[in-house]
């Protein structure tokens, strides 16, 4: 795998990698997908079949709980928070 | 001594549920230190053993079998009000905020929670190398693995700091370290055991699965853990479950993999698979020789399919809800930096296989194509169950390596996985059963051979375990 192609896999994948990293991990990963590309000889498959399906299993949206019966349990965890909310740098 | 014995012990009241708790700790404390099977000894242990207790006292006979039985559980189970690492930085002060399904189920029966064992991260590895937090080394052999991903949870059973344990399999996490560490170990039937708190690597494959010394030590722990839970959508009603025929007039029919001495097998697990298969010859099973169709494929598919699925469920680590966090220049830098400061070497590897396989391009190629094959091997699977009652195929390729022997080399061992797999992608069950030793460098190694079924057919195959595990009982003695 080419180093370019590398380094754009990992800033969509949000993992920051020193190109010294990305250099090696581009080795091992050539070496992976050389091993598994071994299903691309298995002959009579139809890639429009998809493969087996899978059903969603759908619930009614009700009885939701109380809007603060977790919250304060849940902020416990969160690393930045303000006033009861979680806090985030801008999106835009 | 068995689950069932101690049961009868406890309702006798030769002991209490703490003077059996307080046994296990004092073999952890004798032990942990060296081998590292525990990350964390919960602190609430008498009181757990306590309320157990009180459980056994009230119920006397009616009391359930897992009723102050202390128990360990893999870090990627959660345990409300307990850290749940999952092996990584990134969830290192992680508590909990719910009981994982399995563990309500435990909980209700009267198990005491000892503690948490360690891990590859994120169920990542076959070695419990790639933990954040050290090695957990082989009782039998301290410079060895004792296999992974759920290695902690194995050597908790093996050095008696627990009587049983649950793990997690999402391609063999359980079976291997059972048979590197002399145990039972079960990967159920997917669906039959909740997800629900179980924290998530390839959510098609993930299945918590119990380790224990005997077979029947590890049904009491399925039977414990398995059943319908409404919260995993992948949750699935048990009523299908298969009992094996009880008059063995006619017996059960055995299909054995058939492995040569040309296929890059260890010459000590071909010997010992051959001795097994007498074993099951000897016990009255009608045994053949058989193929499996598509083997050859199964691991590649594993690889293309588990990678994109931990890509898309390790997104959620992203230092906004919980977890590790360090900050950036801006919100894409907070993400960044946090992801790739808080996961190790492994996740990190599969994060990028994951995103390769799905990404326009490639997605055809490999993961559309590693689908459709999985389908065609679920297919020729189920075709071979028409034929035969229970497949039987090593555990393992080898028997316990030495640790650091693989780290560099993510592809050897990741073809550790390469028997335990089928039973992940199909989506049945398999239980690997302690099969004796196999001799290296002077050191008597254990290894382990597999009992595979179709969906449901767990207790024909803890029948059949039972029977291979007194036979060979018998030639031992």
């Amino acid at each position: 795998m080419d180093f370019k192609e590398l380094k754009k896999l990992s800033e969509l994948a949000r993992l920051k990698a020193s190109d010294e990293e990305l250099s090696s991990l581009g080795k091992d990963l050539g070496t992976i997908l050389n091993y598994v590309s071994l299903v691309k000889e298995v002959a009579g498959v139809d890639i429009s079949s998809k493969g087996e399906m899978y059903k969603n299993v759908m619930r009614e949206d009700e009885k939701p709980d109380d809007p603060l019966k977790f919250t304060d349990t849940l902020l416990r965890e969160a690393p930045l928070t303000e006033k009861r909310c979680i806090k985030v740098k801008k999106i835009l | 001594m068995t689950i069932s014995a101690t049961h009868n012990h406890l309702i006798s009241g030769d002991f209490s549920a703490k003077d059996l708790a307080e046994a296990c700790l004092k073999e952890i404390e004798k032990h942990n230190s060296r081998l590292f099977a525990y990350l964390e000894v919960f602190d609430d242990v008498f009181l757990q053993a306590e309320e157990s207790q009180k459980i056994l006292e009230k119920k006397r006979t009616d009391a359930p079998l897992l009723a102050g039985i202390p128990i360990a559980t893999k870090d990627n189970i959660l345990i409300k009000g307990h850290i749940a690492s999952c092996g990584s930085r990134i969830l290192e002060h992680y508590r909990a905020v719910y009981d994982a399904f399995a563990v309500t189920r435990l909980r209700e029966a009267g198990a005491v929670f000892l503690g948490r064992t360690n891990m590859d991260e994120f169920a990542m590895g076959s070695s419990t190398e790639n933990s954040a937090f050290g090695v957990t080394k082989n009782p039998y052999d301290e410079s060895r693995v004792a296999g992974g991903s759920s290695g902690g949870s194995a050597v908790a059973v093996a050095m008696n700091g627990a009587l049983g344990a649950l793990g997690s399999e999402t391609g063999g996490s359980v079976r291997q370290p059972a048979a590197f560490c002399g145990l039972v170990g079960l990967k159920p039937t997917y669906g039959a055991v909740s997800r629900s708190g179980l924290v998530a690597m390839a959510s098609s494959f993930d299945q918590i699965g119990p380790l224990a010394k005997t077979v029947d030590d590890v049904r009491i722990l399925f039977e414990g853990i398995s059943a319908h839970d409404k919260k995993d959508s992948t949750s699935r009603v048990s009523n299908a479950r298969i009992t094996p025929r009880k008059n063995h007039q006619e017996a059960l029919s055995v299909g054995v993999l058939r492995l040569t001495d040309e296929g890059g097998l260890d010459a000590g697990i071909l010997k010992n698979y051959r001795q097994s298969i007498q074993t099951i010859k000897d016990a009255g099973y009608k045994v053949t020789e058989i193929e499996i169709p598509l083997m050859k494929y199964v691991l590649s598919v594993y690889y293309i399919i588990m990678p994109a699925e931990v890509s898309s469920n390790l997104a959620r680590f992203d230092g906004v809800r919980y977890g590790f966090f360090k900050e950036g220049a801006d919100i894409l830098g907070d993400y960044s930096n946090t992801r790739g400061f808080g996961f190790g070497d492994e996740a990190r590897r599969r994060i990028l296989l994951g995103t390769y396989v799905l990404s326009s391009g490639y997605y055809d190629a490999y993961y559309n194509k590693a689908r459709v094959v999985q389908k065609m091997i679920k297919e020729s699977v189920h075709k071979l169950f028409g034929q035969f009652d229970v497949l039987a195929l090593p555990t393992v390729p080898e028997p316990a390596f030495k640790i650091g022997e693989k780290t560099n080399d993510p592809l050897r061992m990741y073809l550790s996985d390469i028997f335990t797999t089928l039973a992940n992608v199909a989506g049945i069950p398999a239980l690997s059963v302690p099969s004796g030793n196999v001799s290296v460098d002077g050191v008597f190694l254990p290894t382990g051979i597999q009992f595979v079924g179709s969906e449901w057919s767990e207790d024909t195959l803890f029948s059949i375990g039972e029977t291979f595990e007194r036979q060979i009982k018998k030639t031992e003695v």
